[in-house]
Parts: C-alpha cells; sequence; structure tokens
C-alpha cells in the first residue's frame, strides 16, 4: 500500500498495483522515495478521491480486454467525466500534475468534446471567461474565417 | 504592507501558468473550425491559438489520431471531395468559384500534399503555384520565375 496526502492533509492508502499509473509516483517508487507518505501538495482531497477511483477502476485495465470488461470500463469512464467544469479541470490538472496519461487523456477529450460545437458566447458564460477584445478585434477574426462562425452544429446553450 | 500585497499578487499569478497547461492540452484536441471561433473568446485564447508552439503540437496530435482523408476533385464541377479514408464517405464538397474567387486561379490541379498542405498548379499560369491549407482555407500563392 502506498499513502496519498492531499493539500488539505487528508491521507488515502492505495494499492501500488492502482498507484503506479502515475508516472510520477511510479518513479517516486523505484527511486526508494514512497516510504512514507507521498505529499501531492497540489491536489485537495475531493480531487484526489476522483483521482483514486480512477486508479482503482483502471487497475486491470491491460487486462481488460481478455476479461471482457472492456465495455464496463467505457461505462465507468463515460460516468466518471460527467462532472462539472471546475471539478473536470482539477482533475486534468491533477492528472497533469501526477502524469496519469490515459486520465489525461480521457478527460481533455470529455472536454474538448463538450467545447467543440459551443459558441463563443457559451463557452465564455460557461468558463466564466470576460471578453477583452474590442469589438474590431473581434470582428477582423470573424471576417477572417465566417464559416468557422455559422452552421447549424453551432450550440448556443450553456451546460 | 507592501509585503502582503506582493504576496497576494504571487498568489494571484501562479494559477495562471497551470491554466495555460490546461488549454493547451485541451485545444490540441479540438478541430480547427472550433479553434478559429474559439480566437475571438479572449486576448489569452487568441495568444494560446496562433502561438506556433501551439500550432505544431496540434498538427502533431491529429497526425498521430489519424483520420486520414483522400482528397478528389470532381472532373464535371471541379469541386475539390474529401472523403474518409476508412469508410470512404463524403466529408466535404467545396465549390472552387469560392475558395479561388480570383479566376485566373480556378482549374488548378493537386500536385501533392504534406501534413495537410495541399499544392496546387494552374497549367495555364505556369508560374504561379498555390499552396492551399483546406481547413483555415488559407491560400499563399507562390510565383516561381523559370
Amino acid at each position: 500500500m502506498v499513502k496519498l496526502k492531499s493539500n488539505d492533509d487528508k491521507e488515502f492508502e492505495v494499492e501500488e498495483a492502482a498507484v503506479i499509473q502515475s508516472e510520477m509516483i511510479k518513479n517516486m517508487i523505484e527511486d526508494g522515495c514512497a516510504t512514507s507518505v507521498i505529499p501531492l501538495p497540489n491536489i485537495d482531497s475531493k480531487t484526489l478521491i476522483k483521482v483514486i477511483e480512477y486508479l482503482n477502476k483502471h487497475i486491470n485495465m491491460g487486462k481488460a480486454a481478455e476479461t471482457g470488461e472492456e465495455d464496463d470500463l467505457k461505462e465507468f469512464d463515460e460516468q466518471f467525466v460527467n462532472m462539472g467544469w471546475e471539478e473536470l479541470f482539477d482533475v486534468i490538472m491533477a492528472a497533469n500534475y501526477l502524469n496519469i496519461h490515459e486520465l489525461m487523456e480521457l478527460c481533455c477529450q470529455s472536454a474538448a468534446d463538450r467545447l467543440k460545437n459551443k459558441s463563443v458566447r457559451a463557452v465564455r458564460e460557461m468558463l466564466k471567461i470576460t471578453n477583452d477584445l474590442t469589438e474590431e478585434e473581434e470582428q477582423e477574426i470573424i471576417n477572417d474565417a465566417p464559416w468557422a462562425f455559422e452552421g447549424p452544429e453551432i450550440d448556443d446553450t450553456v451546460n | 504592507m507592501a509585503k502582503k500585497k506582493l504576496q497576494k499578487a504571487l498568489q494571484h499569478d501562479t494559477p495562471v501558468l497551470p491554466r495555460d497547461i490546461l488549454l493547451f492540452s485541451i485545444f490540441v484536441r479540438l478541430p480547427v473550425q472550433s479553434l478559429l471561433r474559439f480566437q475571438s473568446v479572449s486576448k489569452s485564447w487568441k495568444v494560446m491559438i496562433y502561438n506556433k508552439e501551439f500550432i505544431k503540437a496540434h498538427r502533431d496530435h491529429t497526425k498521430v489520431m489519424g483520420g486520414k482523408k483522400l482528397l478528389m476533385r470532381s472532373i464535371y464541377t471541379h469541386n475539390f471531395v474529401f472523403r474518409d479514408l476508412e469508410n470512404h464517405q463524403v466529408l466535404v464538397t467545396l465549390d472552387e468559384k469560392q475558395l479561388f474567387p480570383n479566376e485566373s486561379f480556378q482549374a488548378d490541379h493537386i500536385i501533392c500534399s504534406c501534413d495537410g498542405l495541399v499544392l496546387l498548379k494552374n497549367f495555364t499560369n505556369y508560374k504561379n503555384y498555390a499552396v492551399w491549407n483546406p481547413p483555415t482555407g488559407n491560400i499563399d500563392v507562390l510565383n516561381v520565375r523559370s
């Protein structure tokens, strides 16, 4: 077992087989630096719980194809990324820091899929971004590629 | 007091870098059309999407993901047709008159392509070549003196 500590001082025990999906922790273990608790100053407990949930589920991912658990994992992944933007961003930052390639891939792809067809207005509202471009600057961007701003697929809803 | 202010400023600044990593990782997975549109979300989004490192990363990521396309021209309409190489479905048809408002560049022949850029040649206008980037619609005309 490996002990992880979040930045709000909560400790979690994770099986080594699960936690080594994180390249960062795998390297620490190989270098003998993981003898006691591993502090994770960038990750809060709420996010760490999500990450550990993912690691535990994907512990035998290599064998999933043989045991026919692929569909089950796919369903888990779909459910897993079903979270709010702030939460999703926190998990991506944690996956980036811990260097968990598959989790990074899953969450970034989900974010990209959600954003892909959104209108500019919807993106600003969803991610709470203030528009600091002048009207002229904005118009210039639209004039450069007007087709990118029109079409039936563009979605102005916020969710 | 000043120290406190500085500390606060530093604290406020720290999320800026991670936020960039975050957007970078998401943006490489977006299609070009979305990126062209999202340039107008804010100044920092525009800077990031125009960034050379980002453009390279986006190209590399798109290459790895595959999605190879076949580009053909209709001999009747001269339209450019993109098909998915795997299922042969027509993805998009582009009208040459819209692509090349300048008539001297219509009826171009496709010479070759590299990294998604297409080299076109107009045989009646033998000195000119055009490099065309289909997703952005950009066309650079090269004047090659023999």
